[in-house]
């Protein structure tokens, strides 16, 4: 064979193989899709927030008051109940914020978003919230249509279509992440939309927080961002600070010693606020990606990793951490506990309450904090989030799949049910 | 260079990248083979203790071979003292001592990747396979056998990505085109590729297994020893079914069923022992 021709044979025959190298085939796709919901916001912010008692439908949030238990209804606002009497907790009336999912309570103040908006509540009386001031877009900038209004969030419909390699259909709704919701049909910038719109609403049972306070401001943990409202005597500020991409993926934040501890699908970050505006990060704990609640107790700081087997979260690791925080410069984690499916937790009387969803509990001796010793393992309680009962410790409160369970904790540790708020 | 480039301009092929400066020094690598033919009458006679002698056969009488060696000198070889011995009845011998056996086994390994991502930006799907071949020379120009190989490819079809990996069994053949101390040849594979068992991380998507073939050019250097060196240029194919979960930008659950043909233009480098 010519050296011509074989130069000729390999130039030809190489051409013909990179013509065809995209891989071909089909891919049926099941999915959401998104439709906007659009709305006028004048309108919302005109509602009044006090209703009567309602039945709870989707619950969120959970707050444990000395004489009351505020939870969640996701969307819409924030039921009351009246718990007076630990053996019959009773509806008594209804706090209606459109848009909400997330909330705290610091005193007799409810902090609560409503779409865009960060509200101020007086709950001193719960049935008569009053609104004390409302920080207008401090969550997210509205996202407005060509009509000029506001996306006020989404409607889902199942969808199964099936496309061929010559199909971009998922590219051109994620070009250079631009959309908010891969599969929407409705192209929105997802910078665009607050996280409340977004999310599983069964994560959010119980009451690990996105929002908290500390000294002057208000804090919220959106994705990335850190959002903080200066809290004065008038109210809220009307300007928020938005710190875009301080973290990935935040999911939960705690106030500790002028230091605010955030959790992460990969690690527990401690942001110094002595300076209240102006965060700056301590240290950076890395662990396996997992959904984290964090709760720092004396010197120690708790984390409950969860995996994929048990929720939405990524991982592969059941476990309870226990950091030591004498040196918040350099935190070390002192201990590692497999645990069955741990979700929230909480620490009474010496005591770290740990809730592992549909496999009990676990509650151990940390009076010495930094070696948990478990001493019972009830597993005949659905535990999702454990609340301690701020005016009687004898009570603690447990959320449940169908409802929120009451206790009360003898000496032994064992749990006596007492009553129950069903929704 | 220029004129290659100029041609392959005017044939527009896909993405255009063929002008791009890697990919045409391989191609013209692969084309330009253009060392001397091999002469049939050198010897090359190896000892146990690592004596090596190469040189022209002047003549052979039993067991006994005179060889003139570069030198012009000539010394006689018994050849029932080496411990390799070839000349035109089992290797192609060049002058300069570098040869290519024609009989018996060899193995292979080679390591390979996505040409095309190299030379296009546009195509950054990645695919890192690793090659075993366990083969017989069956004359001067045909060699089969049969391999294994771990190969793992990010597929992309309508703009999801699904990353697999396979342990691949296969059957394999090769034709020499030329007998240049730069051999080019032709080769193909064809086998199955089995998904891999552990997936703990649920990195990779969950499919099934799926015939593959893998075929290609290539160009294997003479050498002194039993180690040769070769690069080849091939195209791969994979079928495979399978299911991925994604979550979208707001944590619902997306489930794709993809029944798929990865295509892969891979360059391999290899060494051939035996």
């Amino acid at each position: 064979m010519k050296y011509f021709d074989l130069i000729c044979f390999t130039l030809i025959t190489a051409a013909i193989f990179y013509s065809c190298t995209d891989d071909t085939g089909e891919v049926t796709v099941n999915y959401l899709e998104a439709t906007a919901i659009y709305g006028d916001m004048d309108e919302i912010r005109s509602i009044p927030i006090n209703e009567g008692p309602r039945a709870i439908e989707n619950a969120g949030k959970i707050f444990v008051a000395e004489d009351y238990v505020l939870i969640g209804e996701e969307g819409k606002g924030i039921h009351v109940v009246n718990n007076q009497d630990r053996n019959n907790p009773i509806s008594s009336a209804f706090i209606a914020i459109p848009g909400n999912k997330e909330f705290f309570v610091s005193g007799n103040a409810l902090y609560a978003e409503s779409y865009y908006d960060l509200m101020k509540i007086d709950i001193t009386d719960p049935s008569q919230a009053v609104l004390i001031s409302r920080s207008k877009n401090a969550i997210q900038d509205e996202f407005k249509n060509d009509k000029g209004e506001t996306l006020i969030g989404f409607s889902y419909e199942e969808k199964t279509i099936t496309l061929d390699e010559n199909d971009d259909f998922m590219n051109e709704i994620v070009d250079d992440q631009l959309v908010y919701y891969d599969f929407a049909r409705n192209v929105i910038p997802k910078s665009s939309v607050p996280s409340s719109f977004a999310g599983n609403s069964a994560e959010a049972i119980g009451s690990v927080n996105r929002i908290t306070t500390w000294n002057d401001y208000v804090y919220i943990v959106s994705n990335n961002n850190m959002i903080i409202v200066e809290d004065g005597e008038n109210g809220l500020a009307s300007n928020a600070i938005r710190i875009e991409n301080i973290k990935e993926e935040m999911e939960t934040v705690f106030p500790y010693q002028d230091n605010l501890f955030v959790g992460s699908k990969t690690s527990m970050s401690i942001f110094n606020i002595s300076n209240g505006n102006e965060p700056i990060e301590l240290y950076e704990f890395e662990h396996a990606t997992s959904c984290d609640p964090v709760l720092p107790y004396k010197d120690v700081a708790y984390i409950t990793l969860r995996t994929a087997d048990f929720s939405d979260c990524p991982g592969n690791i059941n476990a309870l951490l226990a950091i030591d925080i004498n040196d918040l410069l350099q935190p070390v984690q002192v201990m590692e506990k497999q645990m069955a499916s741990p979700y929230g937790m909480s620490v009474i009387n010496d005591h770290l309450f740990v809730g592992n969803g549909e496999n009990g509990l676990s509650i151990f001796d940390v009076s010495e904090p930094q070696s948990p010793v478990l001493v019972n393992s009830p597993t005949d309680i659905v535990a999702f989030d454990i609340i301690a009962d701020p005016s009687n410790t004898e009570y603690i409160l447990i959320a449940g799949n169908n409802g929120m369970q009451q206790y009360k904790v003898n000496e032994d540790k064992t749990l006596e049910w007492t009553s129950a708020i069903d929704y | 260079m220029l004129l290659i480039t100029s041609i392959l301009r005017g044939i527009h092929v896909k993405h255009s990248l063929l002008v791009k400066p890697f990919f045409c020094i391989l191609l013209l690598i692969l084309g330009t083979n253009v060392v001397g033919q091999s002469n049939q009458e050198w010897i090359v006679a190896k000892y146990a203790n690592g004596i090596r002698y190469s040189g022209k056969k002047v003549e052979e009488k039993g067991s006994i071979v005179s060889v003139q060696l570069y030198t012009s000198d000539t010394i006689q070889i018994n050849r029932t003292d080496v411990s390799n011995y070839y000349d035109s009845s089992n290797a192609l011998i060049f002058r300069d001592g570098k040869y290519f056996e024609t009989k018996g086994w060899f193995w292979n390994l080679s390591f390979g990747f996505n040409a095309a991502s190299v030379v296009d930006s546009a195509d950054q799907r990645e695919s890192a396979h690793l090659e075993f071949i366990y083969a017989r020379r069956l004359n001067e120009r045909f060699n089969i056998g049969a391999g294994l190989g771990f190969e793992f490819n990010e597929a992309r079809v309508a703009g999801f990505q699904f990353d697999t990996q396979f342990t691949s069994v296969f059957a394999y053949g090769r034709f020499y085109l030329t007998n240049s101390k730069k051999r080019l040849f032709l080769f193909s594979r064809i086998g199955m590729g089995f998904p891999a068992e552990e997936n703990e991380d649920e990195i990779l998507a969950e499919h099934s297994s799926g015939f593959n073939t893998l075929n290609g050019l290539g160009l294997q250097w003479a050498a002194r020893g039993k180690s040769r060196f070769m690069l080849t240029l091939g195209f791969y194919t994979q079928k495979t079914e399978g299911t991925e979960f994604f979550l979208d930008n707001i944590g619902n659950e997306v489930e794709t069923n993809f029944d798929i043909l990865i295509k892969r233009l891979i360059f391999k480098f290899g060494w051939e022992f035996g």
